[in-house]
């Protein structure tokens, strides 16, 4: 998959146009060079006067501001992306639309593409495998041999599931009649567990998963035995992004909150001037959203992640999320386009 | 207020990267078309368009909105980056080297794409030539799709008229382009 001439040209140029900005300010800081004795005259006066700013108080700091994240990797792997998750020291992904299952290095480069004979609707990487669920089937590979290890038939009817969750020694595949679990050892499909409420979204993390549903309510379910942990009343409209640390982050009007799914409270509130957040990952020090402005290109926005404060943005060059998430030093969106972006 | 709200030469003069890129965004169709017609090869006219939004970049803090439009400015650019590649035979790259820009090889759809905004090029541009009631009666009929009885009703003259300034706009137009090729 490859962007026209016109949105590539225009990609260029914006990044051309960022590193330009980026370094106008710090040239306009630099000293012009000077004398070494004017050099030293300007040294001495700098002493002083951080001595007597040292003594008085000074003037008021600024905020404090974090650099902008900048793009590190930019890589069209696939015609149509969709989510992506990590395991086995790889980047996990797939091409919704050729049903290649894609392991990618830690950098990004593509190191095996397991064919799945069929499109993918989602998939993720846990439980002992990666798992790739199509309309008809759920697919296992061994990380060990990236092959196809067991093709799980789903119940009629087709196109009727949507999604495979996975925890340390379960994992899941949701349908709109419920939930069932996966037998890790048969590769069976369990009696279906039939949700109560509608749900409207989930999240997980290592865990937990936390579903959201028509009432407004928010609950938080045991991944491997999915008893219920706790349900409380969203303090804010919105479905949910992510789970970050013992917070969960929802979809908020125009931006993100960030709630507490054990008592309800709403830690806090941004407002990102959003008509949609697409997506969000929480890691490397950060809450890290993708949005559509109401006007604009999509924006990235790296929040602090105990105020909710937006400590940088950065303009994207694709539209819209189908998968992110944070390695050890980088953050990977992953665009409907297949277009996967790392950024640090 | 909007980018879109915002004047071309007020683009040019500010340092947000995202004002170039709406600069960008208003002209570069015309730019491909130009250099299309001008070069009669899509491939030619993208890397023209490329390297000449290149230097405009480099060079606008130079931009001086009293000297004249930006479109201008930039159309000077532009002309300067055609005859220096008629002169070597090829499109420098030189500011885009600058940048860090990488040379963007075109696809099927990308020259398509292209070739039909030279021809979209000429045509308006043969188009704006013409006197203006036969361009007004050719864009209500042709482009709009409207009868002549409701062009003559609204423009307070007989269909017979019409009908005549469309049909001598059109021949204009087709005489103007088989002259050119």
């Amino acid at each position: 998959m490859t962007e026209d001439f016109v949105t590539t040209l225009r990609t260029q140029l914006r990044e051309a146009a960022e590193r330009e900005a980026r370094r106008s300010p710090l040239m306009r800081a630099l000293p012009r060079p000077r004398s070494l004795v004017w050099a030293g005259a300007v040294a001495a006066a700098a002493v002083v006067i951080a001595l007597l700013a040292a003594t008085l108080g000074g003037p008021p700091k600024p905020l404090p501001t974090a650099p902008a994240p900048h793009v590190v990797a930019r890589l069209a792997i696939a015609d149509k992306g969709g989510l992506v998750s990590t395991g086995f020291g790889s980047l996990w992904t797939y091409d919704a639309v050729s049903g290649d299952v894609l392991r990618l290095s830690p950098d990004g480069s593509v190191v095996a593409r397991i064919k799945t004979e069929s499109d993918i609707l989602d998939g993720w990487a846990g439980a002992g495998a990666m798992w790739a669920l199509s309309n008809t089937r759920v697919y296992r590979i061994d990380p060990e041999t990236n092959r196809v290890v067991a093709r799980i038939r789903l119940p009629l009817p087709t196109r009727s599931h949507n999604a495979v969750v996975t925890f340390p020694g379960a994992a899941w595949v949701l349908g709109v009649d419920g939930m069932q679990g996966i037998d890790l050892k048969t590769n069976r499909l369990r009696p279906l567990v039939a949700g109560e409420r509608v749900p409207t979204g989930f999240t997980a993390d290592a865990t937990r998963w936390y579903v959201t549903d028509r009432d407004g309510e928010l609950t938080t379910y045991d991944g491997v035995t999915f008893r219920q942990l706790d349900r409380v009343r969203l303090p804010v409209a919105g479905l949910p992004l992510v789970a970050a640390g013992d917070d969960v982050i929802v979809s908020s009007a125009a931006g993100v909150a960030a709630v507490d799914p054990k008592t309800g409270a709403l830690r806090w509130r941004t407002n990102l001037g959003v008509s949609r957040a697409n997506g969000a990952a929480a890691g490397l020090g950060a809450i890290w959203v993708q949005g559509t402005p109401v006007s604009g290109r999509d924006q990235l926005w790296k929040l602090d992640p105990k105020t909710g404060r937006v400590l940088s943005a950065l303009r994207m060059s694709d539209f819209g999320v189908t998968g992110m998430i944070t390695t050890r030093d980088r953050l990977w969106i992953m665009s409907p386009t297949g277009v996967l972006t790392a950024f640090r | 207020m909007r980018l879109a709200d915002v004047s071309d030469e007020a683009l040019l003069a500010g340092s947000d990267p995202a004002a170039f890129e709406e600069f960008y965004a208003r002209h570069v169709e015309t730019l491909l078309g130009f250099f299309r017609r001008r070069t009669r090869n899509a491939d030619t006219a993208a890397d023209l368009t490329a390297e000449t939004f290149a230097a405009a970049l480099s060079a606008r803090r130079r931009y001086k909105p009293e000297a004249g439009a930006a479109i201008a400015w930039l159309f000077g650019i532009a002309m300067k980056k055609l005859a220096d590649a008629q002169r070597r035979g090829y499109a420098e790259q030189r500011a885009r080297r600058r940048l860090g820009m990488e040379r963007i090889e075109l696809s099927d759809a990308d020259i398509a794409r292209i070739d039909a905004l030279g021809e979209g090029t000429i045509a308006s541009a043969l188009l704006e030539a013409l006197q203006p009631d036969q361009r007004e009666a050719i864009r209500a009929h042709v482009l709009d799709e409207r009868s002549y009885a409701e062009i003559a009703v609204e423009q307070d003259v007989s269909e017979a008229v019409v009908r005549k300034r469309v049909s001598r706009g059109l021949a204009t137009v087709r005489q103007r382009m088989g002259a050119r090729r």
